[in-house]
């Protein structure tokens, strides 16, 4: 039926464009017929004037399209529905997907906290980003050394000085002395303070601390003043409310000034107790003497709004030689710099120390950057499998999925639907993951606090940034492990398919296996990393140190038994399980004290080295061997002996060092003693194994003198009873409190750091293997049901089931050795940056890459065997009768 | 009761009288030959639905003619609820007119 007036093309695309598709026809119709009946009845242009104008009156959308939108969303819910079925129908799947995913997707929302609270360290001060500390790079005639702290001097001199500057402050931390007591009168309590802290009475105009009693600006105005956190408060008096109560430190009165509130987690800084370095007497001494040498402060300064930090830095060298030159001189001679000696000072911002600053003498110990970039690596590793997982199983799938594209494509759906409905599909997955993954997180980490030494709160979720976050991610990671499969399967022609002749594409089955042999690599690589993080850890337990640190107990604060001592000494050994004795200041493990040790011979170059007291009979207790002279003995005067170990002789450079005599002390119009070698020690580790053996003293206690620790050896067995029998003496002749530790823990202690990385890296290398295994599982499962009738066949045929087993296992066989040929030479590398970071560790062995080799072969021949098994044991019959 | 706007009744009542044979085209013509006003094609089919989704109208495609290009029309036709509406407009009309007494209106003042 033509029609005499047809309607312009025109008008029938604009009412195509503005119309919902189900009233076109009509609206068209209706159109054509009164013009057409127009065009009889009126002028052409009046006809034509009508028709535009009739037609402009359609161009309504809000009205003519809003049905479609309805059924977007009809789709949607019917996708979700599909989905919903499609993952009942097929458990396997549903459960790998579904937990793999969340899986990966816990570790990504952990490690995105972990980052976000490593990455906000001391930003909550205000104005932290005006903040800097100001560091020094020391530069000796041979050597160099970094250092957090500065010139007590520093500080007064750049606020004095540069204008730039608008506040600077003082912050010291007692190195030799560890553990501070502090006596509550009111109750008769001692507690013991490790974080006691001191700063000058600026410190609160630099650092924003939130006070609860007292006055900020005047709080640390008085030298026996002390600020203490709201917790420290309550633990002295079980109150905040303390303000000018008095306490007492070794025989000194001091004055609660202010209780602050508890100092956050992520601060490079904190104390328990802060008092004021007017109360030291050395830092006072190197105010007064105005020391530039002794880097013993440190000094933070906050700039000016919009002033340059590097135009300050620049001025730095300047500053030492105007200052510092007189002390300088003073100290170590007047042509130091000629020398090669020289004071390089620089800003480092204080939101950038946790994560960037790693030197020599740090207030806590730091974080490092490279953590991080471990950690995100980690994360978008396990995302990177969980995808892959879900992407395999997609294109294993597919031959599934096909029939079902086949029939919506001949009931019309577009490519576009399809793809709509598997993209739906995949973040349909995602969003059941991720519930999923909020509750594995809600569960784990606090676990993971306890182990790792954190401090990450799952309250993190109440921020709407947060959440808007972790959907904007599940969006993304639905869209992208969905984006594959939902290109791939909606190609499909539904004539092929519905005929039955589809088989996965060659390109997918390519796409596949690189996906597997990229996991099967992660897993080599994190295996071995694993093995070889172990036996590193191990090696730090059981390294020789150059004592023996097991079976040693150490009763700290000996030297409150003043003149009782001795007799606490021959309490200990009548205790028959009480081997030895002896007494020093400082154990390994212990930050011991530096400094420049110059013997009577010119030849002979100064040397920097670290300091300890010890008594006659420690040598002997802690187990060190003594190479060359002898050691402290009753019947020498050793007050004024020596020993010094290996590597201080190799420093000096000589053959053998016993005799030469070291002049102590560079305080000019004092009487010097003079000190003489007598024995050489066996170098033994005082540090933690990441840095080599350094040059150290051992200095004698004299008679009547009581140094810190007293070690106790004792037997191995019952070590609760000889505790409580040393207690039991300890409390008969003090009243001071009884406080021990055992020597392997405290060195043990060392490598906190160390250990969390290596568990770390262990909790995620078995979330990537567990997860690779399912990903491999649910293929396999696919791969064989696929090839079920082939097996059958080849059943009938007379094949074995090891047979069967090996022609599965064939193809991922090729992967693995595939795998394994790339990763191997990742892993050596990653693996000798991360030892790099010990002086001492372990050689890369092949065993840890032959033993990683061996369990990802192991697991996927099990995975495989399993399903091939299954197979082989129906009945041929069964699989050939239905064709 | 249900109030609707003049245009809706107009283009009510308007399928009720042409039925069984009312659809767009046929009610705009019959609306500019009662009243001599045009109203846009757009503006009926936009009413019509709206009359039809708040259930006062049903309707089916119906026979198409060679003017139309061999495109079915829409052929709509009063439900209970719709025939209702328009009876009960109708009478509150006429109730409220009986009040209006023209005299007093116009001649008292």
């Amino acid at each position: 039926m033509k029609n005499d007036f047809q309607l312009p093309r025109i008008t029938v695309r604009i009412i195509e464009i503005f119309c919902a598709e189900r009233w076109q026809d009509e609206v068209i119709g209706d159109l054509e017929e009164q013009y057409s009946e127009n065009r009889r009845s009126k002028k052409q242009w009046l006809a034509k004037l009508i028709l535009v104008w009739e037609t402009l009156r359609f161009i309504r959308p809000h009205i003519f399209k809003r049905p479609q939108k309805l059924n977007t969303t009809i789709m949607t819910f019917n996708h979700i529905k599909i989905s919903y079925r499609n993952l009942v129908r097929n458990k396997i799947y549903a459960f790998i997907n579904v937990l793999g995913l969340s899986v990966g997707i816990a570790s990504v929302i952990l490690i995105g906290i972990y980052i976000n609270f490593e990455t906000s360290y001391d930003k909550f001060f205000e104005d932290s980003e005006r903040i800097y500390r100001v560091a020094l790079h020391r530069i000796y005639p041979t050597r160099t050394k970094d250092f957090g702290t500065s010139s007590i001097n520093i500080s007064t001199v750049l606020k004095r000085e540069y204008p730039q500057v608008e506040e600077a402050t003082r912050l010291h931390r007692l190195y030799f002395q560890n553990e501070i007591p502090i006596e509550i009168e009111e109750n008769e309590k001692t507690y013991i303070e490790t974080k006691f802290l001191f700063a000058d009475s600026l410190f609160f105009d630099v650092f924003s601390y939130k006070f609860i009693h007292g006055d900020p600006g005047t709080a640390l105005d008085n030298s026996e003043s002390i600020v203490i956190t709201r917790e420290t408060a309550i633990k002295y008096f079980g109150t905040d409310d303390v303000l000018n109560k008095t306490v007492r430190s070794q025989g000194e009165p001091l004055q609660i000034t202010g209780v602050i509130e508890n100092i956050p987690d992520n601060s490079h800084i904190h104390f328990d107790v802060l008092g004021s370095i007017a109360s030291l007497g050395f830092l006072q001494n190197a105010i007064s003497t105005d020391n530039w040498t002794s880097p013993w402060i440190y000094t933070y300064i906050k700039m000016k709004k919009g002033a340059d930090p590097s135009a300050l830095e620049a001025q730095f060298d300047d500053m030492v030689v105007t200052y510092g030159n007189a002390s300088i001189s003073r100290d170590i001679g007047a042509d130091w710099q000629n020398n090669g000696h020289a004071f390089k000072y620089y800003l480092q911002p204080l939101q950038s120390i946790h994560l960037y600053s790693q030197l020599d003498v740090e207030v806590e110990p730091n974080s490092n950057i490279s953590y991080i970039y471990v950690l995100t690596a980690i994360a978008l590793i396990i995302l990177i499998i969980s995808s892959i997982n879900f992407i395999n199983l997609s294109i294993a799938r597919s031959t599934e999925r096909a029939k079902e594209v086949g029939i919506r494509k001949v009931m019309g759906s577009y490519r576009l639907n399809l793809i709509n409905q598997f993209l739906v599909e995949s973040i349909f997955i995602c969003l059941i993951a991720s519930i999923l993954a909020i509750g594995i997180l809600y569960f784990f980490i606090p676990r993971f606090n306890l182990l790792l030494g954190t401090y990450l709160d799952f309250s993190i979720f109440t921020n709407p940034f947060i959440i808007l976050a972790v959907v904007a991610f599940i969006f993304l990671v639905g869209i992208l492990a969905g984006l594959y499969p939902a290109f791939s399967i909606s190609a499909l022609e539904p004539s092929r398919v519905l005929k039955g002749s589809f088989k996965t594409s060659s390109g997918g089955i390519w796409l596949r296996n690189v996906l597997i042999t990229f996991q099967f690599l992660i897993s080599i690589v994190m295996i071995s990393g694993s093995i070889i993080a172990e036996q590193q850890m191990n090696y730090l337990q059981n390294k020789n140190l150059g004592f023996d640190k097991d079976n040693l107990l150490v009763v700290k604060q000996s030297f409150n038994l003043n003149e009782n001592y001795q007799a606490f000494l021959n309490e200990l050994d009548a205790i028959p399980s009480i081997r030895a004795t002896g007494n020093a200041s400082i154990l390994p493990g212990q930050f011991h004290g530096s400094n420049v040790f110059a013997v009577n011979d010119p030849e002979i170059p100064d040397i920097r080295v670290n300091a300890c007291n010890v008594d006659d009979d420690f040598i002997d207790a802690i187990g060190f061997e003594i190479v060359q002279g002898r050691k402290f003995e009753e019947q020498f005067n050793d007050s004024l002996s020596i020993i010094v170990n290996e590597a201080a002789v190799r420093a000096m450079g000589v053959e053998n060092a016993i005799g030469y005599k070291y002049h102590a002390g560079n305080n000019s119009g004092t009487e010097t003693p003079q000190f003489t070698i007598v024995g050489v020690v066996k170098d033994y580790n005082f540090y933690s194994l990441h840095s080599e053996v350094s040059p150290m003293v051992i200095f004698n206690i004299s008679p009547g003198n009581v140094a810190s620790n007293t070690i106790v050896r004792i037997n191995s067995s019952n070590t609760s009873e000889v505790i409580s029998q040393i207690r039991e003496k300890w409390e008969s002749l003090t009243d001071e409190e009884f406080s021990y530790s055992f020597l392997d823990q405290d060195l043990q202690r060392q490598y906190e750091a160390d250990q969390n990385t290596a568990s770390m890296f262990d909790i995620f290398t078995y979330i990537a293997i567990i997860m690779s295994c399912t990903g491999l599982f649910g293929l396999a499962t696919y791969i064989v049901n696929q090839r079920s009738k082939e097996m059958s066949i080849r059943k009938v045929l007379g094949a074995s089931l090891p047979h069967i087993i090996a022609v599965f296992s064939k193809e991922f066989m090729i992967l693995i050795g595939l795998a394994f040929i790339i990763g191997v030479p990742i892993a050596v590398y990653a693996l000798n940056q991360w030892l790099a970071n010990f002086a001492y560790h372990v050689n890369i062995g092949v065993l840890a890459f032959l033993l990683a080799g061996v369990l990802t072969t192991f697991l996927v021949l099990i995975t495989v065997s399993y399903q091939a098994i299954r197979i082989a044991k129906v009945d041929p019959v069964k699989m050939l009768r239905s064709e | 009761m249900e109030t609707i706007s003049t245009q809706e009744e107009l283009i009510l009542l308007a399928v009720g009288a042409l039925h069984p044979d009312a659809y767009a085209y046929g009610i705009q013509k019959e609306i500019r030959q009662q009243t001599n006003k045009g109203i846009s094609l757009g503006t009926i089919h936009t009413i019509l639905y709206r009359l039809e989704n708040e259930g006062l109208l049903k309707s089916h495609l119906g026979g198409s003619s060679n003017k139309r290009g061999g495109r079915s029309k829409r052929l709509f036709s009063l439900t209970s609820k719709g025939y209702r509406v328009a009876e009960e407009l109708q009478q509150v009309r006429q109730s409220m007119w009986s009040k209006i007494s023209p005299s007093e209106l116009f001649f008292k003042a």
